[in-house]
């Protein structure tokens, strides 16, 4: 049986070398990659590499490449950053995450719509301009918010397939999944800015 | 409105060039009374890389600009493959051609979409592949929205750096037959440098590249210098043979070494 090497970043001291010093990314499939939940309720991936030895990671951060537009496609997986390791390596690059078992899939989206919590908006209350900030209030999939945008032009993203991303100046997303579903009074409040 | 640059009515198209870049007594200028280039003659073998040198305004850009056709010549004639630019179709020039410069353009859309520019039809992971040897990957993705993040006007601001590892993955993807590089690691700390170094050093290998600089440490890879002064090629050789003629580049090289040593001394 392979050697299992824990990994410990915080063996980087040189900054010179740490700049550099970068593992090799992998396409992670079901058969080099076993992902799992830890007794703490992180994420740990056990890797056998092509030469068979094996590593574990304790924790690994899940980061989607393409949110918006193909959130189960090109997962990266990365070592956490930490201030003794400074940069998060990255493991690996899941092509598509569908290609797992259907309970990896579950660990790995439950993750990912943590990391990326993106409610949904059924109803918006009022939409104000003051000085070129926004503030709305709206009805969501998580309940009653108020939020405020700037920069409409930028934080406002219409997708092609009619969905819209509104980003606050906290780094929040709100996404409305098909605008001409919204009741009139809501929709009649975010027609201007579409 | 009719640009000055167009396809002459027997231009070739070329599939690939190889980089056999002939300079026959050129002579350019914007205003007659300020010549730029006069008479300058070269050879660049493909496969070479060629390091232009010279102050600032002594027409080493202007070399890479009539070589892209950005600018026809005034006089003589400029000659890729044994074609002369002039004959050859400006698409063939701008699809094999990648110039990597201080000033980069970034459109307004996704970092994505930026860097799929070089070559629409490249797929997610050729995009990917391209920032990972850019150095631009990481940085791409801590960004909240990774790839589909916004940039240009009006949208989330890129470091010098971070824009410039961009268009070197715009490069890495066009995967060009000839490369120029105008001061491309010009004006950047010292970490980020090194990334775009090392970044350059990918997309140098097994092409024709010119580097043009005023900064010599840029030009230590080059297997062949030219020094350009008041539009002329001044002398031209390897580092070790400029350096022997106590010229223009041994007056600059002298002269940046004194400047560093200045700065490393605190002065």
């Amino acid at each position: 049986m392979a050697e299992t090497k824990v990994q410990n970043p915080a063996a980087e001291n040189d900054e010179d070398a740490a700049l550099f010093e970068k593992r090799e990314s992998v396409m992670l499939t079901p058969e080099n990659a076993v992902f799992s939940r830890s007794e703490g309720g992180l994420i740990s991936l056990d890797l056998t590499g092509p030469d068979g030895e094996r590593e574990h990671f304790e924790r690994v951060v899940v980061l989607r490449s393409f949110p918006i537009t193909d959130p189960d496609e090109y997962i990266a997986v990365r070592e956490p950053e930490t201030r003794k390791s400074r940069r998060g390596h990255e493991i690996g690059l899941i092509r598509h995450i569908r290609e797992f078992d259907e309970a990896t899939v579950a660990l790995l989206n439950e993750e990912l719509d943590r990391r990326y919590f993106t409610p949904e908006i059924h109803r918006i209350l009022s939409v104000k301009d003051k000085l070129g900030y926004y503030y709305w209030d709206a009805e969501t999939s998580a309940g009653k918010v108020s939020f405020v945008v700037n920069n409409i032009s930028s934080n406002i993203r219409i997708l092609e397939d009619e969905r819209i991303f509104i980003f606050d100046i906290d780094g929040n997303c709100f996404q409305i999944s098909d605008v001409t579903k919204l009741d009139r009074a809501s929709y009649r409040k975010i027609e201007i800015y579409l | 409105m009719i640009p000055d640059i167009t396809d002459a009515p027997n231009a070739v198209e070329l599939e690939t060039i190889r980089g056999d870049i002939v300079f026959d007594h050129v002579g350019f200028h914007y205003n007659p009374n300020r010549p730029i280039l006069k008479d300058v003659s070269f050879t660049i073998h493909a496969g070479d890389h060629v390091g232009l040198v010279g102050h600032t305004g002594s027409g080493k850009s202007t070399i890479a600009n009539l070589i892209t056709r950005m600018y026809d010549v005034i006089s003589g004639s400029i000659s890729i493959d044994g074609h002369n630019v002039k004959e050859i179709k400006v698409e063939t020039l701008r699809r094999n051609i990648a110039i990597v410069s201080q000033e980069i353009y970034l459109f307004r859309g996704t970092i994505a979409e930026n860097i799929r520019y070089a070559r629409p039809d490249a797929t997610m992971e050729e995009v990917i592949d391209a920032a990972r040897a850019a150095n631009a990957h990481d940085f791409i993705m801590r960004l909240p929205e990774g790839y589909e993040t916004l940039i240009g006007i009006g949208s989330r601001s890129l470091s010098g750096g971070e824009r410039q590892r961009i268009s070197i993955a715009r490069a890495l993807l066009m995967k060009p037959s000839l490369l120029i590089l105008d001061e491309a690691t010009a004006a950047m700390d010292t970490e980020t440098e090194r990334l775009i170094s090392d970044a350059i050093e990918k997309l140098i290998k097994g092409r024709t590249t010119i580097t043009i600089a005023h900064r010599l440490s840029t030009l230590k890879d080059c297997n062949y210098l030219m020094a350009i002064e008041h539009g002329e090629i001044a002398e031209q050789g390897t580092a070790e043979e400029l350096m022997e003629k106590k010229g223009v580049y041994y007056k600059l090289y002298t002269l940046q070494s004194e400047q560093m040593k200045k700065v490393m001394a605190g002065l």
